[in-house]
């Protein structure tokens, strides 16, 4: 009989708590909300998910933040959900991070990312992917102005200053990019070291880490 | 024969202990992740404005001169959103409460009822277990005991509220 209990007793302790359950329910919730284009709460659910466990949640709390036009923090928590739920990525995720980059104006990113979604994704957004790589082509016909490096330089110093190194790693390499369609390129070398030493920041840091 | 049972059991414990999630993968696609796509898919947009590369202007001030009455609608947005961020935060707070209370709430009744068995030499055995919190979150230490009705011997259950309580709030 006691040895009965104690069956019953382990058996009952190793089923998995109804806690365990909930991150499905927020993110959800946060499905819900995001269909309905209530973003702000669908951040709260998606966020609650994450930190019930669902490290996929990441990559949905940083579309969100792009939704919200919370472009840094979106970047940061992409950053993140690259790092943490890697499996989890998608095309459909990829479009939301090809924005985050264009609302960054980090161009030549998102046309890279661009690229992939057009490919994979279904016929709405393979269609936006191309029409904005139409557009990102167009902006490039005639080539950047050391000014526009200066400029994406000033942003990557301002983003190391506040502590954002994954997102100054994003403008020091969109830097890098535009002198590299320069035919005289232009504070490459710059470009190149800020963004080994961000990179080194963000990693020692765990930025977007919570 | 005892020793087959005991290893069934044994057996039955390590099945059942594998989460539902790792089990329920191969079989069916995960209902969250399905409607989060559909919802991402649904909502996609195309950019607002056209693509223009940033100038040293642009890059240290604001991207558009605006007019005084878009500067006051743009300050009332920035309101709006502080007061939004601050109720979001506020909301996720209550929520990581609740998750944390009702695991610690689980853990206790775990205890207790693990108490109960250790009580067990006589007949039956019962067990009681409460866990208290105080306003910071942290776990007061409830606790449990198991009577021997009929020894009328008293023994302490592991019981001692000793769940993992890290507090709320932490980011």
């Amino acid at each position: 009989l006691i040895r009965a209990r104690l069956a019953l007793i382990l058996l009952a302790s190793a089923w998995p708590l109804p806690a365990d359950a909930r991150p499905d329910e927020h993110l959800l919730r946060g499905a819900k909300a995001f269909q309905a284009a209530r973003f702000e709460e669908a951040l709260v659910e998606l966020e609650v998910a994450e930190r019930a466990g669902a490290a996929q949640a990441a990559w949905y709390v940083a579309a969100t933040l792009q939704r919200l036009g919370r472009t840094e923090e979106a970047l940061t928590v992409f950053a993140r959900a690259e790092r943490v739920a890697p499996s989890a990525r998608d095309e459909v995720l990829d479009y939301y991070l090809a924005l985050a980059y264009y609302d960054a104006h980090l161009f030549l990113l998102a046309d890279v990312i661009l690229e992939r979604v057009a490919l994979r994704a279904g016929p709405k957004i393979a269609g936006q992917a191309l029409k904005i790589r139409a557009d990102v082509k167009r902006l490039f016909e005639s080539e950047p102005s050391a000014d526009n490096i200066d400029a994406y330089l000033i942003r990557a110093a301002s983003a190391e200053r506040r502590g954002l190194h994954a997102v100054a790693v994003l403008y020091y390499d969109e830097a890098a990019a535009l002198s590299q369609k320069r035919q005289k390129p232009h504070r490459m070398e710059e470009a190149i070291e800020g963004r080994a030493r961000a990179a080194k920041n963000a990693e020692r840091g765990g930025e977007g880490t919570r | 024969m005892r020793m087959r049972a005991s290893v069934s059991i044994v057996w039955i414990v390590l099945a059942l202990s594998i989460p539902l999630d790792a089990r329920a993968e191969t079989s069916s696609p995960d209902p969250a992740a399905s409607a989060l796509h559909v919802a991402l898919e649904a909502q996609a947009r195309l950019p607002a404005d056209p693509p223009r590369l940033l100038t040293p202007e642009t890059a240290i001030k604001p991207p558009a001169k605006a007019s005084a009455k878009t500067a006051s609608s743009r300050a009332a947005t920035v309101r709006i959103n502080a007061v939004v961020e601050r109720r979001a935060e506020h909301l996720v707070q209550l929520e990581l409460k609740n998750v944390e209370r009702q695991r610690e709430a689980a853990q206790a009744r775990g205890q207790a009822e693990s108490g109960a068995v250790a009580g067990e030499h006589g007949a039956s055995g019962q067990a009681r277990s409460s866990v208290a919190r105080d306003r910071s979150g942290r776990s007061t230490g409830g606790h449990g005991r198991a009577l021997d009705a009929q020894g009328g011997a008293a023994s302490p259950s592991r019981g001692d509220g000793q769940a993992a309580a890290s507090g709320p709030g932490q980011r």
